[in-house]
């Protein structure tokens, strides 16, 4: 077996060695009452120190916006006005008055469309809520 | 959209510990929450970039660590506060003690032992990651996490210098 390395006493305390060289360690260990002691000061200091280190955790919260979610939202709020111009468009075209309702219904079907798909399926903004975790994409 | 959720879905599991590293080098929780912002933007915008077969998180706390240095960087530049003023105008509080104590006492030691130190004990990175992170074989994370922790518990009364 190899001679034990002081630093390997640190990997085997976090859980780092190879299974082989962790079982060699391991007899080390119960032969030796001064590695013993030396891993006791290490472990005693290591969950000091997590826990002195566990204080300062709090909950951030980050919100994630991108030029993309931008750009997808100029496009469909275009799209949305192109449609409505469409409302006043379609009726000048019909000859007769049950054409011009149809037209003008089919017109108000088309915008209450583009609005409800703007509306419904405007990009995901994901941010943190208070309990600092990232939320789901919402619809707005 | 997919890679933003997906993004969103690695790095959510990592925010109180980017927020308690960021933390532990600022001092300051409102910087600190600056900073995990900052680096969660940053990271979006690098992330085409980051190759998968490598650790997420070291990957990330490296962009993290980058952004408390640049607020560092732009404190000092403004000269309007100081590390040492912001750590005055924040004093220790009853609930804050044991992560300043030891953020100080980190902060009394080498750079390469304190970066290891911080991303070990705050970020909690394992050795893998801490390779990543910090741009160096896992045989050194070894050896120089090891010293480092010998150098800390000496500055906290412990056991003999050995840096």
């Amino acid at each position: 077996m190899n001679p034990i390395e002081r630093d390997e006493l640190s990997a085997y305390l976090d859980g780092e060695l190879a299974a082989q060289r962790r079982q060699e360690i391991q007899g080390a260990l119960a032969n030796s009452a001064a590695l013993r002691e030396e891993l006791q000061r290490l472990t005693s200091a290591d969950s000091q120190w997590r826990a002195a280190a566990r204080s300062a955790v709090f909950e951030p919260q980050v919100r994630l916006r991108t030029q993309t979610s931008v750009g997808f939202s100029l496009g469909r709020a275009l799209l949305c006005v192109l449609l409505l111009l469409a409302i006043r468009a379609l009726p000048k075209l019909a000859n007769t008055v049950a054409l011009a309702l149809g037209l003008n219904a089919l017109a108000l079907a088309l915008a209450l469309t583009a609005v409800s798909y703007w509306i419904l399926s405007r990009p995901p903004r994901y941010g943190c809520n208070t309990a600092g975790t990232v939320t789901e994409p919402s619809s707005f | 959209m997919r890679v933003e959720r997906q993004y969103a879905l690695l790095i959510e599991p990592l925010l109180a510990q980017a927020a308690a590293y960021a933390r532990s080098i600022l001092r300051d929780r409102q910087n600190a929450q600056d900073a995990v912002q900052e680096a969660a933007m940053r990271g979006l915008e690098r992330f085409g970039t980051f190759d998968s077969s490598r650790p997420f998180k070291g990957w990330w706390f490296a962009i993290v660590r980058n952004c408390c240095i640049d607020i560092l960087r732009q404190a000092s530049a403004a000269k309007t506060r100081d590390l040492d003023e912001q750590v005055l105008a924040h004093p220790p509080s009853p609930d804050t003690a044991d992560w300043e104590t030891l953020a100080a006492a980190m902060d009394s030691l080498a750079d390469h032992h304190r970066e290891i130190l911080r991303l070990r004990y705050f970020a909690d990175l394992n050795y893998r990651e801490l390779s990543e992170a910090l741009a160096i074989p896992q045989g050194t994370v070894m050896s120089r996490l090891h010293l480092a922790r010998k150098s800390l518990q000496a500055r906290m009364g412990g056991s003999e210098e050995t840096e």
